[in-house]
C-alpha cells in the first residue's frame, strides 16, 4: 500500500501537454510562459508555410510574427468565452489560415522570381564543394517545381502547401481553409496533376518518360 | 490500393511499404511522388533554426507593445469622451445661469468640440490605427469561398 496522501498522488499524475485553448486562456490572463509555449508549438509549421513565398528567412520570420500577432488578437477577442471554460478555440486553424492569407498576398510577387533554388537563399551549412552535375540537375528540377507550385491556382496551391509544407491531414486542411475534406482532396488531386503537366512543359527531361 | 487512394497518402506516406510496393509497379504514381518530393522545401538550415529560436520573444515583446498602445488609446478615448461630456454639462449650466441667451447656442458648441478632439487622437496614434485595421481585415473576415483563379 502506498503511504502517499491523495493530494501527493494527484501531484504525481503525469500532466499532458496543455491544449491550445488552455494556453491561450492562461497567457491572456497573464501567464507569459503560456505565450512562449504556444509560439514554439506552432512556429515551425508557420515559418515553413511562409518561407515558400519569401526571398529571405528574415522576411518569412517577419510574416510569421504578423501571423502570430493576428492569431493572438483573435484569441484575445475570444477571452470572455474562453474564461467561461466550456469553449475550445481553434487557435492552430486560425493561425494557419492567417498564414495562408499572408502568403496569398506574397504569392503574386513570388511567382515572378527567377527559379533559384531555395538553398541559395541561405547557403550556411551547405557543402562548399562544387556540386556534381546530377546534384545541379536535381536542384534545378526542385527549383522549377517550387516555382510551378507558386503558379498553381490559389486554392490548389493552398491545399498542396498545407499538405507538403505543413504536413496537415486532409481534415486539418479542410478546417483551416473552411472547405470540405472531399473538396480538399479534389484540389490536391488537380494540383498534383497540374504540377506534373507544368514540370513537363518547363523541363521535359525533369520527368522521365516511363 | 488504387492510384487515387495512393495519391492521397502522398507525400508523407511515401515510405510506407504498401505505397512503395505500388510505386515500384506504377509509373504514373511514381511521377506524382517525384513531383511532390521535388515540391517540398529543403529542411531548415541551422541559421533558420537559430532565427526561429528568437521568434517567441520577438512576438511577445511586439504583443506587449501593442497592448500598451491599445491601453493608451483607450485611455485617451476615455478622456475625450469625458471632456465632451463636460462641455455638454458646462454649456447646460451656462444656459441655466443665463437663460436670456437663446437655448440652441450651447448645443451648437458641442459638435465643433467633439470632432476636434477626435482629429487630434487620430493624428497622435496612426500606428495604433493601422494595427487595428490589419487585425480587422485579417480576422475574422477570412472565410474565403469559391475556387476562382
Ligand atoms: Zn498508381
Amino acid at each position: 500500500m502506498s503511504s502517499q496522501s491523495p493530494r501527493a498522488a494527484l501531484r504525481l499524475v503525469p500532466v499532458g501537454p496543455r491544449s491550445d485553448s488552455g494556453l491561450c486562456r492562461d497567457f491572456l490572463t497573464g501567464d507569459a510562459g503560456a505565450f512562449g509555449e504556444l509560439v514554439r508549438r506552432h512556429q515551425e509549421v508557420v515559418f515553413r508555410l511562409l518561407r515558400r513565398y519569401t526571398r529571405t528567412a528574415d522576411d518569412a520570420l517577419d510574416l510569421s510574427q504578423r501571423a502570430f500577432l493576428q492569431a493572438f488578437e483573435a484569441a484575445r477577442r475570444s477571452l470572455p468565452r474562453l474564461q467561461q471554460g466550456a469553449v475550445e478555440i481553434p487557435f492552430r486553424a486560425w493561425l494557419l489560415r492567417i498564414a495562408v492569407n499572408l502568403a496569398k498576398n506574397q504569392a503574386r510577387d513570388a511567382s515572378k522570381w527567377p527559379a533559384a533554388p531555395v538553398e541559395a537563399i541561405d547557403a550556411e551549412g551547405q557543402s562548399e564543394a562544387a556540386p556534381a552535375h546530377e546534384q545541379l540537375v536535381r536542384l534545378q528540377r526542385e527549383a522549377l517545381t517550387r516555382q510551378a507550385v507558386l503558379q498553381l491556382p490559389r486554392r490548389q496551391r493552398e491545399v498542396l502547401t498545407l499538405r507538403v509544407d505543413g504536413g496537415l491531414s486532409f481534415g486539418e486542411v479542410a478546417s483551416t481553409l473552411g472547405i470540405t475534406e472531399g473538396n480538399a482532396k479534389t484540389h490536391f488531386h488537380y494540383a498534383v496533376k497540374r504540377l506534373r503537366e507544368e514540370i513537363r512543359k518547363l523541363a521535359p527531361d525533369a520527368l522521365e518518360d516511363k | 490500393m488504387t492510384c487515387d487512394e495512393l495519391e492521397l497518402l502522398l507525400p508523407e506516406g511515401a515510405d510506407d511499404p504498401a505505397v512503395q510496393a505500388h510505386l515500384a509497379q506504377c509509373a504514373s504514381c511514381l511521377q506524382s511522388a517525384e513531383v511532390l518530393a521535388a515540391a517540398a522545401q529543403p529542411p531548415l538550415s541551422p541559421s533558420e533554426k537559430a532565427k526561429l529560436g528568437g521568434l517567441s520573444s520577438a512576438v511577445q515583446s511586439q504583443w506587449v507593445r501593442l497592448q500598451h498602445r491599445r491601453g493608451r488609446v483607450q485611455q485617451v478615448l476615455g478622456l475625450a469622451v469625458a471632456a465632451a461630456l463636460g462641455a455638454v454639462i458646462a454649456s447646460g449650466v451656462m444656459w441655466k445661469l443665463n437663460p436670456a441667451r437663446p437655448a440652441p447656442q450651447p448645443l451648437a458648441v458641442e459638435p465643433r468640440a467633439q470632432p476636434q478632439v477626435l482629429v487630434v487622437l487620430e493624428d497622435a496614434s496612426p500606428l495604433a490605427a493601422d494595427d487595428e485595421s490589419s487585425f480587422e481585415v485579417s480576422w475574422p473576415s477570412l472565410n474565403e469561398e469559391g475556387d476562382v483563379l
